[in-house]
């Protein structure tokens, strides 16, 4: 069953294409991964999703048409996002920003920090930019976890997190998935697919080709790695 | 209204506001309505005294050499009328070797058409520290409040500030500092302002690194949002050797309010360091859309970015 379809979405900014007529659907309860080298997109289709960027098309979530719902009401509706450099918020703690989405009371705010790698003693700490760009999408992930979304959109979880922690990022999404939720893994590193479900391949500001993630990674590193498609 | 009764009424009206408690009257204190004195506690090593003189009310706080306060020492003056001017003349001398905090409240929370005016005097001793918050509590329709401070930090001493208006609507607000530092003193001076309304707000600070090693920083975080106004001056100026001193400015808009920053940085020795940073305009869009994706209204998110800057 579809949760998401984008249908024939473009976005043009300052008379650059950016997505040109791009269409994906994406399975309920699927790791759908979209991989793409940088520069082909990939950050403004999953700002488009989250209805923070303008676009032409349709965006459908369950049968609904979302493509005039504001950022607000899509989220209400159980779509997160996760930006690939989520921005430091000054005099916000952590555990405040965490219940901003959540039920969650201290003891499990630590405990999901500590499942993100954080140390517990974070939930005190301020979001402010005294946080590494890791240590804030940690948090974010764990915001995520912590809201028990609908749909996830990751925008490069894994990109600014040491290649020790990759693994334990990997499984954070497999559990969020396992409990629920259905994600968009938007990455550049093929490695990443290996927790997949399900990938397309972005290039030029379209969706090239979807399939299994291993048929996907074979077309990235033959077609895509090194130069555009 | 006797004595007692309009202590009571005082402590009543004061503990609505939600911040103070009863466990602030069993800190050394001062608590002033009007130009009345309700109530002085010293302590060991503290002298709190007070004088009238015509309109005026002198206060002159001297900490003794030594002196290390565990618990800050309250001073509260508030003005329960609609209407009234309050003058206070405050002396502070802390001698050396001090370590204190202070906490001053201003309360006006019937306000229509009070105006306080404080000019402060204060000297902080060789090896002191003095930490002084102050916070406003203001009601619906706004004061006027003119807290203008003369300060002189003496060799090795620290003095970190926080100004805060936590309750009301601000209405009228002109805060003037300058302080001079001696000798490897530090000073940290931060001022929260929400302005709402038609208020009109002016914050004036200067921070003269005179003493050799000296260093400060002045740190402001500005909300004007409806109808507010508001300018900022920070003067930094590095004198001693080896100074160094930093502005920090941010102000953000909502609404019809206006913002302006008037930074001078000035270095006078070769070997002075003086940085500046101002950031002015509307909430950064990356973090409203962030708290936005999580469900919160524009509104909510706005509130939630200016109550954590102003925190």
């Amino acid at each position: 069953m579809n949760l998401l379809s984008l249908k024939d979405i473009s976005v043009k900014k300052n008379g650059n294409t950016i997505l040109n007529g791009l269409n994906l659907s994406v399975q309920k309860g699927d790791i759908h991964v979209i991989l793409g080298v940088n520069g082909v997109g990939k950050s403004t289709l999953a700002l488009a999703i989250m209805g923070i960027t303008k676009y032409t098309g349709k965006i459908i979530l369950e049968n609904r048409d979302i493509s005039k719902l504001s950022i607000t009401k899509r989220a209400k509706l159980g779509i997160r996002f996760m930006r690939q450099t989520p921005p430091s918020f000054e005099g916000i703690k952590i555990r405040e920003y965490i219940k901003i989405d959540s039920n969650l009371g201290i003891e499990e705010i630590k405990k999901t920090l500590k499942k993100v790698g954080l140390p517990e003693s974070y939930s005190e700490r301020f979001l402010d930019d005294t946080l590494s760009g890791g240590e804030r999408k940690r948090v974010e992930l764990a915001a995520i976890i912590a809201s028990h979304p609908k749909l996830a959109i990751l925008d490069e979880p894994d990109s600014g997190i040491d290649i020790i922690s990759i693994n334990k990022i990997k499984s954070l999404i497999k559990e969020l998935n396992k409990n629920g939720t259905t994600v968009v893994l938007i990455t550049h590193r093929e490695e990443i697919t290996s927790i997949a479900t399900k990938a397309s391949l972005m290039c030029n500001g379209k969706i090239v080709k979807s399939g299994t993630p291993r048929d996907i990674n074979k077309l990235f590193k033959k077609d895509c790695k090194g130069a555009k498609l | 209204m006797n004595f007692e009764e309009e202590f009571k009424e005082f402590i009543k009206e004061y503990e609505k506001s939600g911040f103070v408690s009863q466990e602030l009257l069993k800190y050394p204190r001062l608590i002033v309505n009007e130009n009345k004195v309700l109530d002085i506690q010293n302590v060991k090593g503290v002298s709190i005294r007070t004088k009238k003189i015509g309109k005026r009310l002198k206060v002159c706080v001297n900490v003794k050499k030594g002196t290390k306060l565990k618990m800050p020492i309250h001073m509260c003056f508030g003005v329960l009328k609609e209407k009234m001017t309050q003058n206070i003349d405050v002396k502070l001398t802390l001698e050396d070797s001090v370590d204190i905090k202070i906490l001053s409240h201003c309360f006006f929370p019937k306000s229509k058409n009070v105006t306080h005016i404080m000019n402060g005097n204060f000297v902080i001793g060789k090896n002191s520290r003095l930490i002084y918050d102050e916070e406003h509590f203001h009601g619906k329709k706004g004061a006027k409040v003119y807290p203008h401070i003369r300060m002189k930090l003496k060799e090795n001493s620290y003095f970190k500030s926080a100004f805060a208006t936590k309750q009301g609507v601000i209405g009228t607000l002109d805060i003037n500092y300058k302080l001079n530092l001696g000798k490897n003193a530090a000073a940290d001076v931060f001022t929260k302002v929400l302005g709402r309304k038609d208020d009109k707000i002016i914050i004036v600070e200067e921070m003269n690194l005179i003493g050799n090693n000296s260093k400060g920083l002045l740190k402001s975080r500005v909300a004007a949002t409806q109808k507010a106004r508001c300018i900022v001056k920070s003067v930094m100026k590095g004198i001693g050797k080896n100074t160094k001193g930093h502005v920090d400015c941010t102000e953000i808009i909502e609404d019809k309010g206006m913002v302006s920053a008037i930074p001078i940085v000035e270095v006078k020795e070769k070997t002075a360091s003086i940085t500046h940073e101002a950031s002015l305009g509307r909430i950064n869009k990356k973090q409203l859309e962030t708290l936005m994706s999580k469900g919160l209204s524009e509104e909510e998110a706005t509130e939630i970015i200016i109550n954590g800057m102003l925190r």
